[in-house]
């Protein structure tokens, strides 16, 4: 959660600790980086999409931004990949169907199997 | 190709009561393991308003520890004075590798360290290996594809942040020591105020550190549902786990959710109820080493990843194993 408050020179955070929230205060200018908790999105309307078509998108060139094009993309990457692997596949999982009871002495089997009691 | 030379860092997290975070351990276990194989010291930084305790804890993992004391952190945004004092003992000399745990202060330390030294970052890590250079692994796309990158040889300082639970906590075999430092310099970068503290999480075990855990989701339907989610964990010993869709119904707080905005877990046995098991909650639980799910629907995505899928009402099936728990 964050929020503006008329009567705090800044911006108020609930932010995720190890065991709940802390709730931050901070002046401005700050940068707040979100989690999917900040609340559900708002959709755009059919009237939002269409008048989207007519706005104008400005694109900026490296030049227009003053960067060099070594310094952005593959080339000015500090990191690369240099692999990639498919993690193995667990094996079919045992399917269950029948009464609860049955249901639950097959879990109960499991879980005796694997010593988890 | 070359990694970092000198010292391998760690930036170690602390619990609210000043003890040292899981997380902080198994960083500096993998710290201690990288160093041996790349033949540099390995270090530890703890950054607190009384940083003695999780320095004394992080030294039985590491031979040098650095406990940096700033009274700010007691009640300010621990990660941005962290990440500074880190940088005035670390300094930019040369490459440098410096880990980091990949949870809330982890990736705040990592990213404003990358801005005050200028480093690279490879996050999220659920492997980091010493192979000539680093060699790190992540798990992306939901756990659909691990990778492995490096970083390019101009990259000076080196970060890595690393997932809680894939590396297992091992003390050395002999303590190392603690150098107590109080800094002079005032912090350049301005704090930010904790004005509030709200403890939410159950009196219960970590959730990260449970041997079992028996989760609900939406198919729980209610705080009522979850009763009996707790009474089945009360009887194996396990912990309590939800959804987002559960926690952000208000039926049990936001610190019991596992997944890609909650925890990530690792236990022995997941217990899934009434979880669907979307990519965002898959990739919270997935290396769990038995996952067992009720769901009424067949083909709900878990039955890819579960081990044993039972087809039923979750309330019907939880109150026979109930039951069938309480006989033994």
């Amino acid at each position: 959660m964050a929020e503006w408050r008329d009567d705090h020179p800044g911006v108020r955070v609930r932010r995720i600790s190890g065991t709940g929230f802390d709730v931050l205060e901070a002046r401005m200018p700050a940068v707040i980086v979100g989690t999917q908790l900040l609340g559900e999105p708002r959709y755009p309307s059919l009237k939002g999409i269409m008048g989207a078509r007519s706005k104008e998108i400005a694109t900026r060139s490296l030049a227009d931004l003053g960067l060099a094009a070594e310094s952005v993309g593959t080339a000015g990457s500090r990191t690369e990949v240099t692999g990639k692997r498919t993690p193995p596949a667990r094996g079919d999982a045992v399917v269950v169907r029948g009464t609860a009871d049955e249901a639950a002495t097959a879990i109960v089997g499991l879980l005796t199997e694997r010593r988890l009691i | 190709m070359a990694g970092a030379t000198g010292t391998i860092w760690v930036v170690a997290e602390t619990n609210a009561d000043g003890s040292l975070a899981r997380i902080g351990a198994e960083v500096a276990t993998l710290a201690r393991t990288m160093a041996k194989a790349a033949s540099v010291d390995a270090a530890g930084i703890v950054v607190g308003a009384d940083p003695g305790a999780a320095a004394t804890e992080l030294a039985t993992y590491l031979p040098r520890v650095v406990a940096i004391t700033d009274a700010l952190a007691a009640d300010h945004a621990w990660a941005v004075i962290a990440a500074q004092r880190a940088a005035e003992v670390i300094g930019a000399k040369g490459p440098t590798l410096i880990l980091t745990g990949a949870g809330p202060d982890g990736r705040d330390v990592a990213g404003t360290l990358m801005a005050l030294l200028d480093g690279a970052v490879l996050v999220n890590a659920t492997a980091a290996t010493w192979e000539d250079g680093e060699s790190v692994e992540m798990s992306v796309f939901g756990g659909k594809l691990v990778t492995t990158s490096r970083f390019a040889e101009a990259a000076g300082v080196r970060i890595i942040t690393l997932r809680p639970n894939v590396v297992s906590a091992e003390p050395a075999g002999s303590p190392g020591n603690v150098e107590p430092v109080t800094p002079k310099a005032e912090l350049t970068l301005p704090v930010v105020k904790v004005v509030d503290r709200i403890e939410e999480a159950s009196a219960a075990a970590p959730i990260e550190e449970a041997r079992i855990i028996v989760a609900g989701g939406r198919g729980v339907g209610g705080e009522e549902g979850f009763a009996l989610v707790r009474e089945i964990a009360e009887q194996l010993g396990g912990a309590v786990g939800a959804t987002r869709a559960a926690v952000d119904s208000g039926w049990i707080p936001y610190a019991q959710q596992i997944g890609q905005t909650g925890k990530i877990v690792k236990p022995k046995l997941y217990l899934a109820l009434g979880i669907s098991g979307a990519i965002q909650h898959k990739v919270g639980m997935q290396t769990a080493e038995t996952i067992i799910a009720v769901n009424r629907d067949p083909d709900a995505p878990i039955a890819d990843f579960a081990d044993m899928i039972v087809i039923g009402d979750l309330f019907a099936v939880g109150k026979a194993l109930l039951e069938k728990l309480k006989a033994r």
